[in-house]
């Protein structure tokens, strides 16, 4: 047990590295999150746009960018042919519990810098930010998580970029509905118990979604 | 459409009385052209589907033979 | 002839549905003669269901057992599926603008049908980019499973966001039956029917399918 999260921990830390040394990756993500923002806060304009509409392109900013950004972490191991090694070295979980973890850090990164300008931008007022900040964490976790199992799928098919949003967004449809109703409850100012139950949807679906993955992920890891 | 009525009859004669007073207002009438128009669909699809049945059929002997050659 | 007897049974048994679906049955209050819809446009919708739920299970036969006509049995319960939603879909849209007047609104009903729809299209998408027999089967049924995870939030999810307008036949809050004893009948013996049209659609698509797998593999020898 230990030996495993340990390995998972040191396959996390490699992607870390090689992610920052060439910085080209993580830099096109990061830019195309402030572009797709900036195009959204261009076309309002200085229109006021009400607490649902915001809640909604916000997490349409945070999806798209979700997609551009995390299929990369599989992708890049087919592409430089390290996953044959990877295959060889490790146990299937492990690995799969390294990149799952890079993923929710990555995309924790990303709204580190979506939400700030997002606030900006738009002209955001009356926050409740002890709703929000949840919603956004279990969010994240909860779309990383999905989108990762897609990602090694994606990885070993060809044309991978268009079918990584095509086969992601129909699971993660109670996701998004329901980070859009928490944000909302937040954006107008509301407490943890008004949107406990889209927490606890986001939440669950994490769980589920996680556990699941770790069972079938040896089926799409080993050939 | 008197064969129908028949038919029903044999189910449930309540219906047939109801039937007979309906028939004879527009909603009756336009009610079996759309009766018909779906059995004749129907029709279409089984007899399709019987003969795609019988082609697969055919086509399986065929290549059997042809590989077991 | 002999074989195919319930299939001439079949034949008829629809034919006397039809039948029964616009003259023994009564109107429901307040849809008229659009209530006739539900004796074809309900069913429609169990087979989408029922034929996803069939390659979830056929899937999972195959990561078991790695043999390739589980494969193509999930594959052929998918396709039967996407038949059936998209007719699920076009029939319950045409009944809508007569009865909400608009084809569609998000409802939580034609909302879960989309997300099928959507579901299964993304599964033929990734079907047709791996060219690999093995490879496909295996990455396809493990999508098919991940989006046999999510459909209970989706479920879960969905009507609590939209009010539905949708008529509940048979799901509804005080879990009793409101339907009239004819209708019940007829609606039953509906789905019945839809059900071995399924079967029989589906061994059809299998027999195609496994012959063409068998040819493929002859020719490549």
């Amino acid at each position: 047990m230990w030996t495993l999260l340990r390995n998972s921990i040191l396959i996390f830390r490699k992607d870390f590295r090689l992610e920052f040394r060439s910085r080209f990756a993580l830099n096109a993500i990061g830019l195309f999150a402030v572009i797709s923002l900036s195009a959204i806060s261009f076309s309002i304009g200085a229109l006021r746009v009400k607490p649902p509409i915001l809640s909604a392109l916000l997490w349409v900013v945070i999806f798209f960018s979700a997609m551009s950004g995390l299929a990369h972490i599989f992708v890049r191991e087919e592409e430089q042919q390290t996953a044959d090694t990877l295959r060889l070295l490790t146990q299937p979980v492990t690995v799969f519990l390294g990149k799952w973890l890079f993923n929710v850090i990555l995309l924790l990164a990303l709204e580190i810098v979506i939400v700030p300008l997002f606030v900006i931008f738009l002209d955001v007022s009356g926050i409740n930010w002890g709703t929000f900040i949840p919603v956004i964490i279990l969010g994240s976790v909860a779309l990383s998580t999905i989108s990762t199992i897609i990602a090694a799928i994606i990885a070993q098919t060809s044309n991978r970029g268009a079918l990584f949003a095509v086969l992601t967004f129909p699971l993660a449809v109670p996701v998004l509905r329901s980070a859009i109703q928490g944000s909302w409850t937040a954006l107008e100012g509301g407490g943890l118990t008004a949107c406990i139950s889209d927490l606890q949807i986001l939440f669950s679906f994490s769980v589920v979604i996680f556990t699941a993955s770790i069972l079938l992920f040896d089926f799409i890891w080993r050939r | 459409m008197a064969l129908a009525t028949f038919i029903i009859g044999l189910l449930n004669p309540d219906t047939t009385k109801a039937l007979i007073a309906t028939s004879n207002n527009e909603v009756g009438q336009n009610i079996y052209i759309v009766l018909i128009i779906n059995l004749i669909i129907w029709a279409g699809i089984f007899f399709f589907l019987m003969s795609l049945d019988q082609k697969v059929k055919k086509l399986n002997e065929r290549i059997q033979s042809l590989f077991n050659k | 002839m002999r074989e195919n007897w319930w299939k001439y049974l079949l034949g008829v048994w629809m034919a006397v549905i039809i039948v029964a679906a616009f003259l023994f049955t009564p109107t429901a209050k307040g849809l008229g003669q659009t209530t006739r819809v539900l004796y074809f446009h309900v069913p429609s919708a169990w087979v989408t269901t029922l034929a996803f739920f069939i390659s979830a299970v056929f899937s999972v036969l195959y990561l078991m057992r790695h043999q390739l006509h589980y494969d193509i049995r999930a594959e052929a319960a998918a396709q039967i599926g996407l038949i059936f939603a998209i007719l699920t879909t076009v029939t319950g849209s045409i009944w809508a603008k007569e009865i909400w007047h608009s084809y569609w609104n998000w409802d939580p009903r034609e909302t879960s049908i989309f997300m099928l729809l959507l579901i299964y299209a993304a599964y033929f998408a990734l079907r047709s980019a791996i060219e690999d027999p093995e490879q496909r089967a295996r990455l396809a049924a493990v999508y098919s499973l991940l989006a046999f995870a999510t459909v209970p939030f989706l479920v879960f999810v969905i009507p609590r966001i939209y009010d539905s307008l949708h008529p509940d036949p048979l799901i509804n809050p005080d879990r009793k039956i409101h339907m009239d004893v004819r209708m019940l009948r007829v609606f039953l013996g509906s789905f019945g029917a839809f059900t071995v049209l399924f079967y029989w659609l589906f061994t059809l698509r299998v027999k195609v399918l496994s012959l063409e797998q068998h040819v493929l593999r002859k020719l490549e020898e």
